[in-house]
C-alpha cells in the first residue's frame, strides 16, 4: 500500500508540478491521498474495531476526549499543512489562482474535519450495535422495574443492601459493574420508592441510550414508527450524541469559514503577522462582544459598522503601505467572524443555511483579497 | 516592539543596560519586562478593570460571564506568552552551565505565576464586588422567597398566571430589584421545563451567593458551596500545569525553533490518544502508562547516549514527559482542584523532574561542539 500510495503520488506529484504549479503549491494531492482516501477509511476502521462489548464499551464521555484529540491531532496536521504554504510563497498574482487555491484549501479543510466525523460516525454506530434494541429496551425496562423497592428512606444516596441489589444482580453482571457502591434515591415524587442508582450502569445506559438515538434519528422511514413506538418512551430526549454531532458540525463550519482565509494569507506572508492580526482579531471580538454584553450596542450592528469603518479608513491609507497591510489582513479576517455574527443574530441562525452563510463569506473574502492584493502583494518595480 | 519601549518607564530602560552587561543570562528571559508589565502594571489594570466592570443589583454578572471572562482573560494571556516565546527564541541560550539552565527554567515559571496573579486579581475583584451588591439578610431573604416561585411552580399548577394579583406584585418587586420582570420570568418558565435552574434569574442569585461563600459572608449557611470557588480552584490547578508545561517548552524555545517544539507536542498529543484508548479498552490506567513510558524513554536516554542524532528529539520528548506524566498523575487523584499545600508539593516535585531532565539535556545537548 505505501510502495502503491509512494509511487502513485510520485507520478502525480511530477504531474501536477509540470502542468499546474499552482495545484501543486496546495499540497492538496497529499491531503487527498492521506486524509480523505486513508484517513477516512482509518478513521472509519478505528471506529468500527474499537474493542466494545457490554462489559467493556467506551463512554460517551470517552468519545468526546478522543474526539479532542482528534482536533489537536488534525490541527498540527493542518499547522504542518500551513507550514508548506508558507514556505513556498504565491508566485501568481492571477485572481483565478487565487480563486483556484481558495476552493482547493476550503476542499482541504473539508477533508480533514471529514475525518473527525467518520471516525465519531462510526463509533457510535458501533456503540450502539453493542447491544441489540429489543434487548436493550428489555434490559432498560427490567432496571426501572424491578428497580423499585418498597422502603421508606429519608435522604439520596444510602447504599443498598444485599438483598435490595438482589433483583438487579443479573444486570450488574451483564454489563460488568462489580465494584460499586449502589446508591437508592427517590423515585419520582414518592418518597417510600427507591430506585437502583450505580454511576456505572447508568453512564453506560445513558451512552447507549445516546447511541441509539443517534442511530436511529436518522432512519426517517416506516420502520422508525411502530417498531421503535418504545424508543420514544426510553428515547425521549435526544440524547448526548445527538448534540455532540450537531454542535461537531456547527463548529466544523465555522473551521471552513475561517481556516481556508488563514491558508491564503500564509501564502503570502508570514506566520508572526498572521499571529500579529490574530490577536488584534480577539481584541476587535472581544470589544464588540462586550459593547453587547454591557447593552451599549448589538453585535450584530457593531461587526458591520467595524468592517465598514475599517473599510473607509483601508481607502484613505491606502498610499501608506505598512499600516494598509496589517489593517489589510485584520480586514480580511473580519469579514468570516461578521458573516457569521449576522448568520445568528440577525437574519436566520438555522443550522441548514450554514453552508451559504460560509460560502458567502468565503466569496466576500475572496473579492477582499482581490482588492488588497492589487495593492500589496504584486511584485515591486524595479 | 517600539510601542513596548515607548511604554518603557527610564529606571526600567537602565535595568535593562544593567542586566544586560552584568547578567546576560537574566537579561534575556526578559523577567524585568515581565515584573514591571505583569506584576505591577498588570496587576493594577486588571484591579482597575474589574473596578469599572459594570456591577449593579439590576446587572450581576453570572456564572456564565464569570467563565468568558476567566477564558477571554487566558486566551490574551496565551497572545502574551506566545510573544514572550517568540523573544526567548530570537536571543538563544547561549551559556550551557546547569544552573544557569536551572535559573532560567525558574524565571519562566515565575514570570507564569505572574500571569496567573494577574487573572486571579481580576476575578478575585470582581467576586468582591459581587459580594457586596446586596446585604447578606435581604439578600438570603429575597433568595429563599425566588426559590419558593419555584415550589409554586411544581405545586400551584404551573401556572404562576393564575397567581393573585397582589402576590404577582410582590414578586414582581422582588424580581424587579435584580434587573428582571415579571415577565421574563413567566417567559422563562414557558421556556424550559427546569426553567428556574436554567433561567437569568437564578445565575444571578447564584453568583452573589457563591460570591458570598468565598467571602465568607455566610456564617450560618452549612452548604456553602459555589462556582467561584471552582474557578479559583482550578485557576491555581491549571497554573500548576502552566508553571511546569510552559517553561519546558521556552526552555526548549532557547534552543530550537517552533517547529521542532511542534514536532514534539504533536508526538506527545499521539502519545496521549494512545493511551487514552488502551485506558478506555481498559488495558491500562492512564498514570500507569504515562509512568512507564517516562522511565522507558529515561532508560532509552541513557541507554543511547552515546548517539547523537534523534538523541536530542528524545531528550526535549522527555522534558516535556516529565511534568506532563506528573500531571496526568495529580488529574486523577485531584480532578485539577487541589489545596495550596499539595499545589507546593506538586510544583517542587515538578521542579525535580524537570530538573533531572534538564541534567540529562546539558550533558548530551548543550555542550557547545568542537
Amino acid at each position: 500500500m505505501k510502495m502503491v500510495s509512494k509511487g502513485i503520488l510520485k507520478k502525480v506529484d511530477q504531474y501536477l508540478l509540470t502542468n499546474y504549479p499552482v495545484i501543486w503549491r496546495t499540497r492538496i494531492h497529499y491531503i487527498l491521498l492521506f486524509s480523505f482516501v486513508f484517513g477516512n477509511i482509518g478513521a472509519y476502521l478505528l471506529g468500527r474495531f474499537y474493542p466494545m462489548s457490554k462489559k467493556q464499551m467506551i463512554l460517551d464521555s470517552g468519545v468526546q476526549s478522543l474526539t479532542l484529540g482528534l482536533f489537536i491531532f488534525l490541527f498540527f496536521i493542518f499547522l504542518y499543512w500551513a507550514y508548506t504554504q508558507y514556505k513556498f510563497s504565491f508566485r501568481s498574482y492571477r485572481f483565478k489562482d487565487h480563486l483556484l487555491t481558495l476552493v482547493i484549501y476550503t476542499i482541504g479543510a473539508f477533508s480533514l474535519l471529514s475525518n473527525v466525523y467518520v471516525f465519531n460516525h462510526s463509533i457510535i454506530h458501533t456503540i450502539a450495535n453493542v447491544v441489540s434494541d429489543e434487548e436493550f429496551i428489555e434490559d432498560l425496562r427490567s432496571v426501572e422495574d424491578n428497580a423499585i423497592i418498597y422502603r421508606y428512606r429519608y435522604g439520596m444516596d444510602t447504599p443498598l443492601t444485599q438483598e435490595e441489589l438482589a433483583p438487579f444482580q443479573a444486570i450488574l453482571e451483564k454489563y460488568g459493574v462489580y465494584k460499586e457502591m449502589y446508591h437508592s434515591s427517590p423515585y419520582q415524587n414518592d418518597k417510600r420508592k427507591v430506585k437502583l442508582y450505580s454511576s456505572e450502569l447508568n453512564s453506560k445506559f445513558h451512552t447507549l441510550r445516546a447511541a441509539k438515538y443517534y442511530q436511529h434519528a436518522g432512519m426517517q422511514d416506516d420502520n422508525y414508527t411502530k417498531e421503535y413506538e418504545d424508543f420514544g418512551h426510553f428515547y425521549g430526549y435526544k440524547g448526548s450524541f445527538w448534540y455532540m454531532m450537531s454542535g461537531l458540525q456547527e463548529f466544523s463550519w465555522v473551521l471552513i469559514a475561517t481556516a481556508p482565509v488563514l491558508l491564503l494569507l500564509l501564502s503570502f506572508v508570514s506566520f508572526k503577522m498572521i499571529f500579529v492580526a490574530m490577536f488584534l482579531q480577539f481584541l476587535l471580538m472581544m470589544g464588540l462582544f462586550g459593547i453587547d454584553e454591557f447593552r451599549l450596542g448589538e453585535v450584530e450592528v457593531l461587526f458591520p459598522m467595524v468592517l465598514a469603518v475599517m473599510f473607509v479608513i483601508l481607502l484613505v491609507v491606502r498610499s501608506n503601505r505598512p499600516s494598509f497591510k496589517m489593517l489589510g489582513y485584520l480586514f480580511l479576517m473580519t469579514i468570516p467572524f461578521t458573516v457569521l455574527v449576522l448568520h445568528y443574530n440577525k437574519f436566520h441562525s438555522n443550522i441548514g443555511d450554514l453552508p451559504f452563510t460560509v460560502l458567502l463569506s468565503l466569496f466576500l473574502c475572496l473579492f477582499a483579497f482581490k482588492l488588497l492584493n492589487k495593492r500589496n502583494f504584486q511584485p515591486q518595480k524595479q | 516592539m517600539s510601542w513596548i519601549k515607548k511604554m518603557t518607564p527610564t529606571f526600567i530602560k537602565r535595568l535593562d543596560q544593567k542586566l544586560l552587561t552584568k547578567y546576560p543570562n537574566v537579561w534575556r528571559t526578559k523577567l524585568h519586562y515581565i515584573l514591571f508589565f505583569s506584576l505591577i502594571v498588570g496587576n493594577l489594570v486588571a484591579y482597575g478593570l474589574a473596578s469599572i466592570y459594570p456591577v449593579a443589583i439590576d446587572q450581576i454578572p453570572s456564572s456564565g460571564n464569570f467563565m468568558a471572562l476567566y477564558f477571554i482573560s487566558c486566551v490574551f494571556g496565551g497572545f502574551i506568552l506566545l510573544y514572550w516565546g517568540f523573544t526567548q527564541f530570537k536571543f538563544k541560550l547561549k551559556d550551557h552551565r546547569f544552573g544557569v539552565q536551572l535559573m532560567t527554567f525558574a524565571i519562566y515559571s515565575l514570570g507564569i505565576l505572574s500571569f496567573s496573579i494577574n487573572i486571579f486579581v481580576f476575578q478575585y475583584r470582581l467576586t468582591e464586588r459581587v459580594a457586596n451588591v446586596e446585604e447578606t439578610q435581604t439578600f438570603m431573604e429575597d433568595r429563599s422567597f425566588v426559590e419558593k416561585l419555584d415550589y409554586f411552580r411544581y405545586y400551584a399548577g404551573n401556572e404562576m398566571a393564575f397567581l393573585d394579583q397582589s402576590r404577582k406584585l410582590q414578586i414582581a418587586q422582588i424580581v424587579g430589584k435584580y434587573g428582571f420582570s415579571l415577565d421574563d420570568i413567566l417567559r422563562e418558565y414557558d421556556e424550559a421545563y427546569y426553567a428556574y435552574y436554567e433561567g437569568e434569574l437564578y445565575q444571578s442569585f447564584e453568583s452573589v451567593f457563591s460570591a458570598k461563600c468565598m467571602f465568607n459572608q455566610l456564617h450560618h449557611q452549612i452548604n456553602c458551596y459555589g462556582f467561584t470557588s471552582d474557578i479559583w480552584k482550578t485557576h491555581w490547578g491549571l497554573t500548576l500545569i502552566a508553571m511546569l508545561l510552559l517553561p519546558a517548552m521556552f526552555f526548549m524555545l532557547s534552543y530550537t525553533s517552533f517547529a521542532v517544539i511542534s514536532g514534539v507536542s504533536f508526538i506527545h498529543v499521539v502519545v496521549l490518544m494512545a493511551a487514552t484508548m488502551l485506558f478506555s479498552m481498559k488495558i491500562v490506567s492512564i498514570e500507569n502508562f504515562y509512568f512507564a513510558l517516562s522511565v522507558f524513554v529515561f532508560a532509552v536516554v541513557l541507554f543511547f547516549r552515546k548517539n547523537e542524532s534523534g538523541l536530542n528529539l528524545l531528550s526535549f520528548f522527555f522534558l516535556l514527559l516529565a511534568p506532563g506524566t506528573l500531571l496526568i498523575y495529580i488529574m486523577n487523584t485531584h480532578a485539577i482542584e487541589m489545596s495550596i499545600t499539595d499545589f507546593g508539593t506538586y510544583v517542587g516535585l515538578g521542579f525535580v523532574l524537570t530538573t533531572i531532565a534538564i541534567k540529562l539535556l546539558t550533558i548530551r545537548t548543550a555542550k557547545p561542539k568542537g
